[in-house]
């Protein structure tokens, strides 16, 4: 490739990325499939190793999904509800030890900061979760009523994650045949990377997801912190978020502690979850995310900020593997570039 | 039909059998179970050549192991003061090159060209060191078969020389 094939080829990629962002809502179903393919993927290619038809393998493994779900949910759901409706119940009793907590410390706080003398922290603070308790139960209904969200949940997302496992092999191959063979070891090795740094990422970060929950669960139901499944599963939510969702995630049941005025009780949930992130970075990463990404922690932030401003939560997910996979690709053609220099020269 | 085989048949993958038959029957692959066989099929890509194409030029880097599954190709290099393009071997269904690269990233010692339309599977490099690192038991048994391979064409040069 020449010095202006090399151009033209980022600029092509470059092109690629402005139009997805243009499209970006409609992209949304695509992406979520492309996720559960990469999640999938190595289950079928066991199955397919074995000999078996590579459709019945992925309507087994649909079916079984939809059972594991569906028997989730049946025990799931009953108790979020009631942690749900306990916690909304007890919102302004909460509020109200806030606004106790915050009364409290505010003198403490203007000798730190004096501008806050001009007005009222547990007001704002009080008003502001009267709001937010207001407020969130009212979404709830338009946000389950969203008939489009169930339209993506139920049909388009099954049905194109259930296309891209079916014929993942015959779009490579299709991706190989548009271009020149001789560039056939470049292509190869742009997919196969890209394949590597998606799927380790994202069966890596799942597996980490998984543990983190069900160890924050159990820990919090063992010191008897009140919703402890809300809480736990939040943890989990916030997990997607590299690095700072483990910090994100301990704040809000150490904060309903700290409130509740049960500050032995905080002490120990800060070790414990100091405990759990330290398990995650010596054991859990380590073991899960080693080989899939790479990147620097101040790349990793910029990474996770341009997602966020670009594509929201699905863009702080996606953040870290997609730049993984930019930096790959990158890597990739600077290498051939050089190599093909070195061979140049050698050979003149 | 018995109702075994037709119960196979809904099941069982005929083309994904087909191939691991084929690629059991490869040097480099002898001595694998049919699974490990399929596990590397699920790691390779294929690629259709049209007559008269580069499959991979000389002295570029190879990334990758070619196994020629139909067709014809021509391994040739530049030789001489005029850098002549001198047939080295011709390669028909079952053959494969480029194994070194499983070994190294260096650059290639002679170009192939597809000499008819030729369907080809690739293993990339990556790739396969990733599957040593999961099953090394599939790693020994293909580098020690590429070790055989080579033993044997370095045997085949030096007859030549002698």
């Amino acid at each position: 490739m020449t010095r202006n094939k090399y151009v033209w080829l980022m600029a092509g990629l470059l092109f690629v990325f402005w139009f997805a962002y243009q499209v970006r809502v409609a992209l949304y179903p695509f992406l979520i499939s492309v996720l559960l393919a990469y999640l999938f993927k190595p289950l079928v290619n066991h199955f397919t190793a074995q000999g078996y038809k590579k459709w019945l393998i992925i309507t087994v493994m649909f079916l079984i999904g939809i059972l594991l779900a569906v028997e989730l949910a049946v025990f799931l759901v009953p108790r979020l509800v009631e942690e749900v409706t306990i916690m909304k119940d007890t919102l302004p009793s909460i509020t109200g030890q806030v606004k106790a907590f915050l009364v409290r410390i505010q003198p403490s706080l203007e000798k730190i900061y004096p501008p806050l003398r001009a007005q009222s922290l547990p007001d704002l603070v009080g008003k502001k979760l009267t709001e937010l308790a207001t407020s969130l139960p009212a979404h709830v209904p338009a946000m389950l009523g969203n008939l489009l969200g169930w339209l993506y949940l139920t049909v388009l997302i099954p049905f194109i994650t259930f296309a891209l496992l079916l014929d993942a092999d015959r779009m490579a191959d299709w991706i190989f045949s548009i271009f020149p063979s001789r560039y056939t070891e470049t292509v190869l090795s742009i997919i196969s990377e890209i394949n590597q740094v998606m799927s380790g990422f994202l069966q890596g970060h799942l597996m980490r997801i998984f543990w983190l929950t069900i160890i924050t669960t159990l820990g919090l139901i063992y010191f008897g912190v009140n919703f402890a499944l809300v809480f736990g599963l939040l943890t989990g939510v916030f997990n997607m978020v590299p690095v700072l969702g483990a910090w994100i995630g301990a704040i809000p049941p150490i904060l309903l502690v700290v409130i509740s005025g049960n500050m032995v009780l905080a002490v120990k949930l800060v070790i414990f979850f100091l405990l759990i992130h330290a398990f995650d970075n010596t054991v859990l990463s380590t073991y899960y995310l080693a080989t899939s990404v790479n990147l620097h922690f101040v790349l990793v932030l910029f990474a996770i900020m341009v997602g966020a401003e670009l594509y929201g939560v699905m863009g702080v997910i996606l953040s870290v593997p997609v730049f993984s996979m930019i930096k790959v690709v990158t890597q990739i053609l600077y290498h051939d570039y050089r190599d093909k220099m070195r061979v140049q020269e050698g050979i003149n | 039909m018995s109702f075994k085989q037709w119960l196979e048949n809904i099941y069982l993958d005929k083309e994904m059998k087909n191939k691991i038959d084929f690629f059991r029957k490869i040097n480099i692959f002898k001595g694998l179970s049919n699974y490990d066989v399929g596990v590397l099929v699920t790691a390779m890509y294929r690629r259709t050549y049209e007559p008269g194409e580069v499959i991979c030029p000389e002295h570029e880097i190879g990334k990758a192991l070619f196994i020629i599954m139909d067709g014809e190709v021509v391994i040739s290099r530049k030789a001489g003061l005029l850098k002549e393009e001198k047939v080295i071997t011709r390669m028909k269904s079952g053959d494969f090159f480029g194994e070194m690269s499983l070994l190294e990233e260096k650059p290639r010692s002679g170009t192939a060209k597809a000499m008819s339309t030729c369907e080809i599977y690739i293993i990339y490099k990556a790739n396969f060191d990733g599957m040593i690192e999961k099953n090394p038991r599939i790693g020994v048994k293909v580098i020690r078969n590429i070790a055989v391979v080579i033993s044997a064409r370095l045997r085949g040069i030096m007859g030549q020389l002698s």
